[in-house]
């Protein structure tokens, strides 16, 4: 996955609509549910025996830099636009994008003990991504993280997402992938579907790590 | 999932032939503990009528807990609905509309504005309902709280390790830090003791009041109680009611025992008096309150219990000394919660900040 330098300004970037993804089609990422033995509870394993989840088969990303902030466009099909969570049962549509912390770190489980991970994480309902890290699942701690920004919209049955966040790690908290124009690291991508009461490690997710470039 | 081994464990004995569903235990710990935005729906401590449908609406079906090889059970996540969501009354309209003298307060559901739409369920909606055909109807009160369990269905369920169970004490309690709301424990818990707070994506429940408990002062449900049903103490404390009463007089028992949660909230069963047959004579052979029905809520040895209750009472009646009536009747109400007999009134309190 090539992350394209353009010469726009963040707000032009950051909205889904905005003209500087016109030109980018972005690539196709396949997704699969997240294993059941995985899960990290007996509870979580039991109870989705069965029960389909991690159902969207494939997202579109397409992502963009300014030499300042990087950008991506994360669309996904989801009749139900579940962006607020209205009752005890119910949850809310969400993207993860994950970053490798150690160059090694495993994609499925979150990371390991010593290995972490780093997710960009959004959520519906929250105006603000929040930033996660993560060294296996259900270890994850989530916090708020001012150089986040993600703006979104759903249309004619569609996610449509963008997250970002200054590059050279500028302002970043402890545990946060620094992302560089001119170097290649990886990519990861997860989704969650509110309606179907979608949380935790029960999501869809990219099988494993993309190469990402960004272009210097 | 393996027993939680604690150093101490503290316990709730409930006994159901004294409460008087006066709900003074469920408003005492709404004013200390629920009063917050996002906590309108949640009523940590509930007192239902039986047979009933419960709190939340059918809870006995909706699953969780352990099957009898300790294995998880899947459970069901209730709606707020099912909870009762709480009311709001046209006090607009009645107070300041100029029709004091024409409208009434009636409730509606809440979100529904100005749109008197009248709620069809609440917590204890079937309230004093109960069972039977007169004159053989028949009814009683349980109270529950989180049962602050051995086996806690609620802590096994959690991905993020948000739930423990104190060392000191062993009650159950959710780092409100941790937790994501992500409500696994609310489908587990086959008690449907955890609320979901909405505008703080948490889960909350009942704390047994643990900083009451670290000043030497009862949960407040227990201390409020006019009824003196509720004794409290350490369960290994051979001074204290709930181990006499637990493990001496083997009177107390847990609520579906089955549902494999060890529940540290135990009652003591209703007796009833016995029936009228088809002549209306007094049938001595049964009492009102099926026991096929207290054995689905309490195991098959309701039956010994209600038997030693009715011996104990005997012999009160005749003249003769009774621990176990003496204990019940509490006669001495700080015995009932012993060593937790601190009177918060008198209790220094932290300056009030500004
Ligand atoms: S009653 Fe429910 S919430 Fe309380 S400890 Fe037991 S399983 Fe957990
Ligand atoms: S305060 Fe006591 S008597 Fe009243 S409902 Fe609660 S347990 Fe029963």
């Amino acid at each position: 996955m090539l992350v394209k330098r353009v010469d726009a300004k963040k707000e032009e970037l950051l909205d889904p609509a905005g003209a500087a993804w016109r030109k980018s089609r972005g690539s196709k990422v396949v997704l699969s549910p997240t294993p059941l033995d995985i899960q990290p509870t007996e509870y979580v394993r039991v109870s989705w025996r069965g029960r389909p989840y991690g159902k969207v088969p494939s997202m579109r990303v397409s992502a963009l830099h300014n030499g300042r902030d990087i950008f991506f466009r994360l669309v996904w099909e989801d009749d139900s636009a579940d962006s607020k969570i209205a009752d005890t049962n119910q949850f809310v549509d969400a993207v993860a994008v994950l970053f490798p912390i150690a160059a090694d770190a495993p994609l499925i489980g979150m990371g390991i003990k010593g290995k972490p991970v780093n997710a960009w994480f959004w959520r519906a309902d929250w105006e603000q991504p929040k930033n996660v890290a993560a060294e296996g699942m259900g270890t994850t701690q989530r916090r708020d993280d001012p150089a986040l920004a993600a703006k979104a919209r759903h249309t004619r049955g569609q996610w449509d997402v963008v997250i970002s966040r200054s590059l050279n790690g500028k302002r970043a908290p402890k545990g946060t992938a620094t992302l560089q124009a001119g170097t290649i690291s990886k990519i990861a991508f997860a989704i969650w579907q509110g309606a179907n009461q979608e949380r935790a490690g029960i999501k869809a997710f990219s099988l494993d790590w993309q190469e990402l470039q960004i272009e210097a | 999932m393996a027993e939680q081994q604690v150093q101490r464990q503290v316990a709730f004995v409930f006994d159901l032939n004294k409460c008087l569903g006066c709900q003074t235990c469920t408003i005492s710990c709404k004013t200390l503990w629920t009063d917050q935005p996002g906590m309108e729906y949640m009523w940590w401590n509930i007192v239902n009528t039986m047979p009933g449908r419960g709190t939340p609406r059918d809870r006995d079906q909706m699953g969780g807990g352990f099957d009898a090889g300790g294995n998880a059970r899947p459970g069901v996540l209730p709606s707020a609905a099912d909870f009762g969501e709480a009311w709001e009354f046209n006090y607009d309209e009645v107070f300041y509309g100029g029709k004091g003298q024409s409208a009434y307060l009636h409730p509606r559901r809440p979100g529904t504005n100005g749109v008197a739409e009248a709620p069809d369920w609440g917590p204890n909606w079937d309230e004093d309902q109960g069972a039977g055909e007169y004159p053989n109807s028949y009814y009683f009160y349980l109270p529950t709280i989180c049962m602050h369990c051995a086996n806690p269905a609620c802590l096994a369920a959690c991905p993020r390790q948000a739930i423990f169970k104190r060392e000191e004490d062993g009650i159950v309690l959710i780092d409100e830090e941790r937790c994501d709301g992500y409500r696994f424990c609310m489908e587990a818990c086959p008690y449907k003791r955890i609320y979901f707070n909405q505008p703080r994506s948490i889960s909350q429940k009942c704390v047994a009041c643990f900083a009451r408990l670290e000043q030497g002062v009862a949960p407040a449900c227990v201390r409020q109680c006019p009824g003196r049903v509720r004794h409290f103490g350490y369960l290994d404390d051979p001074e204290s009611d709930v181990h006499k009463l637990v493990e001496v007089w083997k009177v107390a028992l847990r609520l579906h025992p089955e549902w494999g949660t060890k529940p540290n909230v135990y009652y003591v069963p209703p007796l009833s008096p016995y029936r009228f047959d088809e002549n209306g004579d007094i049938d001595e052979a049964n009492s009102r309150i099926p026991m096929e029905y207290l054995r689905s809520l309490f195991g098959l040895e309701v039956d010994g219990v209600l038997a030693t209750l009715k011996e104990e009472m005997a012999k009160a009646r005749r003249g003769e000394r009774s621990e176990l009536m003496d204990i019940l009747i509490a006669y001495r109400w700080q015995d009932m919660f012993k060593p937790f007999v601190q009177d918060p009134g008198e209790l220094e309190r932290p300056p009030v900040k500004a």
